[in-house]
């Protein structure tokens, strides 16, 4: 009996104890109520035309951003090229029915660190608040940019050893690498490397140029409708030639094609009467770039044009001067803060001419985007009344040892009792 | 009447139950501040990071923090104290252990800005307030910067209606208020120091 006693106050005291720590939140709760208050919501996009890393100097060409918020604010920017100031548009509107259209800021012909050239590099942007919807929009376009100039010296002293010499005295050290990539083709393709690379050797002699890349646009948008709020990136594609002069062949050593890449997020914006939070539900999406090769020099026999999976990098002439990796980024969405969710195309990722001073790095067609919303009607704290003077400092103490000894005065007597009712046993 | 109590069985029962109710009481009461010191932390871990979110940038920037909501944070290194200030100084809002009085202006702004603490329950940030001296330093931290106080005197006693403590200062002062002596609501200890610099914003 006394067991079952026991094990019903432990049962009993676990209840009171859990009685206390919940009123303690619902007195906290005292004041809050559900009330209306204004809709929320964030939009923005990022896309990335070109990155370039050249012995440690970085380059972004092509790039534009977009945020708009339900303040409401929309601010866009649209970069030719992120460091030269005069390709660069910025627009900005805050409050309603603010309207930011910049003329669009070009530059011909612009130099960078002397090792490559943009033919034209130009930035847009704008920004809208009107009717209380904003808008905004970002764009980075060039036109074309060459990589060469100073970097042919250091690449020809890289093969100079073999060009100085004759042709026939170098098919043998070549054959020996190439035949590295290429042995298990050769029972299978009609394959003459001593041919392949005396084109290879005559034709680097000839070069003007180690890299062109003619580049989309990148542009970046973010919107909001009377039913949704959407943000969304686009890399436009690109097509990268690799040593463009590589004559007599006509035809570059490679050609690597890019397509598109993007990245969007929608959110739905619910109607004024719900109070229901998850009603602005955002929606990532994202679709990564395809690749494609094709190769000016039958180095792979017949096989001309080879298309670069996800996950499966594609390395070119390995062991050579000219080793070239590309490799295939994907995409992926997720979860943000409150409720927020992202996109992001991870676009291309290309390490060119690795035996050139540790090579050229290129990433290209990055796409991200992300968006959130809140709905018109929650249950949040009442805002507070037209503050009071008080009449005295604010109380924030008085119970922290009275309470206690209380307590202890509580069991002292549970004693007692418990002395009481025990003392009648034998 | 007290034989009558131990003979008689439904006495008996009568008695058993009352010391059970009167066990829990005493438990209850005796937790009172460590449940008071839990709940609190459950507040600040919620509180740090509405801290941290632009939303509540957004509303500090215009002025619209809601009562019991995060305003800002309190350091005290001279006592190892490190809370979330949020808005208002009802009994509700005070749960998160302390409050900035809603008629001073925000922290590190031109006047006196004023926050109360509890001293022996809800975290108890401001249970050492007395050993603070002359010299010693308070950095608030806001959503959109901070700053850093220096006392410039040593903590005071004053009567609970003594508000002359919040009224308005020609320079940027801030004053901290809590309950005297600890476990008793019978006097308020200040503390009051001046601006010495502003921080970066996080």
């Amino acid at each position: 009996m006394s067991r079952v006693r026991r094990i019903g106050a432990v049962a009993l005291t676990s209840a009171v104890l859990c009685a206390f720590m919940a009123a303690v939140p619902a007195n906290a709760a005292d004041d809050e109520t559900t009330i209306t208050v204004p809709e929320a919501f964030i939009a923005s996009a990022s896309a990335r035309g070109l990155d370039i890393n050249l012995f440690g100097n970085h380059l972004t060409i092509g790039s534009s951003n977009a945020l708009i918020d339900s303040s409401p604010k929309a601010q866009a920017q649209g970069a030719g090229v992120a460091i030269i100031a005069g390709t660069v548009a910025d627009a900005l509107a805050t409050g309603l029915n603010v309207t930011d259209t910049p003329p669009q800021a070009c530059v011909a012909n612009v130099p960078l660190l002397g090792l490559l050239a943009v033919a034209l590099a130009c930035g847009e942007a704008s920004a809208t608040t009107a009717d209380g919807l904003p808008q905004a929009a970002g764009t980075g376009k060039i036109a074309s940019v060459d990589i060469g100039g100073s970097l042919l010296t250091p690449l020809l002293d890289a093969v100079g050893a073999l060009v100085g010499q004759t042709v026939g005295a170098v098919v043998d050290p070549l054959t020996q690498l190439l035949g590295g990539l290429l042995n298990p083709l050769l029972s299978t393709l009609n394959l003459n490397l001593q041919s392949t690379v005396d084109q290879l050797l005559d034709g680097l002699a000839q070069v003007t140029g180690l890299l062109s890349v003619r580049v989309g646009p990148a542009a970046a948008q973010a919107i909001t409708t009377g039913s949704k709020v959407n943000g969304t990136a686009i890399a436009q594609g690109a097509v990268i030639e690799v040593l463009p002069g590589l004559s007599p062949l006509g035809a570059p050593l490679a050609t690597i094609t890019v397509g598109d890449a993007r990245a969007a997020v929608d959110v739905t914006r619910p109607s004024a009467s719900t109070d229901d939070p998850s009603a602005a539900v955002a929606t990532p999406a994202f679709q990564a770039a395809l690749v494609k090769v094709d190769l000016g020099i039958p180095l792979l026999g017949n096989i001309t044009s080879i298309p670069v999976s996800l996950g499966a990098p594609l390395t070119l002439l390995a062991g050579t001067p000219l080793e070239s990796t590309i490799a295939v980024g994907g995409g992926s969405t997720g979860d943000g803060p409150n409720g927020s969710k992202f996109a992001i195309a991870d676009g291309v990722s290309l390490q060119l001419l690795k035996g050139l001073n540790g090579g050229i790095g290129i990433a290209l067609a990055h796409a991200e985007a992300a968006g959130g919303g809140r709905s018109a009607k929650l249950s949040v704290r009442q805002i507070a009344p037209p503050v009071t003077q008080p009449e005295v400092l604010a109380r924030t103490g008085g119970a922290g040892t009275l309470v206690p000894m209380a307590g202890v005065v509580l069991l002292l007597a549970a004693l007692g009792t418990r002395r009481l009712v025990s003392s009648r046993r034998p | 009447m007290i034989e009558l109590l131990r003979t008689k069985p439904w006495a008996r029962r009568g008695i058993s139950a009352l010391s059970v109710v009167l066990l829990l009481g005493g438990v209850a009461l005796v937790g009172y501040p460590f449940f008071t010191n839990v709940w609190q932390s459950r507040i600040q871990s919620q509180l740090d990071k509405q801290l941290a979110s632009p939303e509540l940038e957004q509303a500090y920037r215009a002025r619209a923090v809601e009562t019991g909501d995060s305003l800002t944070r309190i350091r005290i290194p001279a006592l190892d104290v490190d809370a979330v200030v949020v808005e208002g100084v009802t009994p509700s809002a005070l749960r998160a252990g302390a409050g900035h009085y809603p008629q001073t202006p925000l922290p590190c702004e031109a006047g006196n800005v004023s926050i109360a603490g509890h001293r022996t329950t809800y975290g108890k940030p401001f249970g050492n307030l007395d050993r603070l001296k002359a010299g010693d330093t308070i950095e608030l931290t806001t959503p959109i910067g901070g700053c850093v106080y220096q006392l410039t005197k040593a903590p005071f006693i004053v009567e609970p209606t003594d508000m002359s403590v919040l009224e308005a200062t020609g320079d940027r002062t801030v004053t901290l208020t809590t309950c005297h002596p600890k476990g008793s609501a019978a006097q308020r200890l200040i503390v009051q120091a001046k601006w010495v610099k502003d921080l970066q914003a996080a």
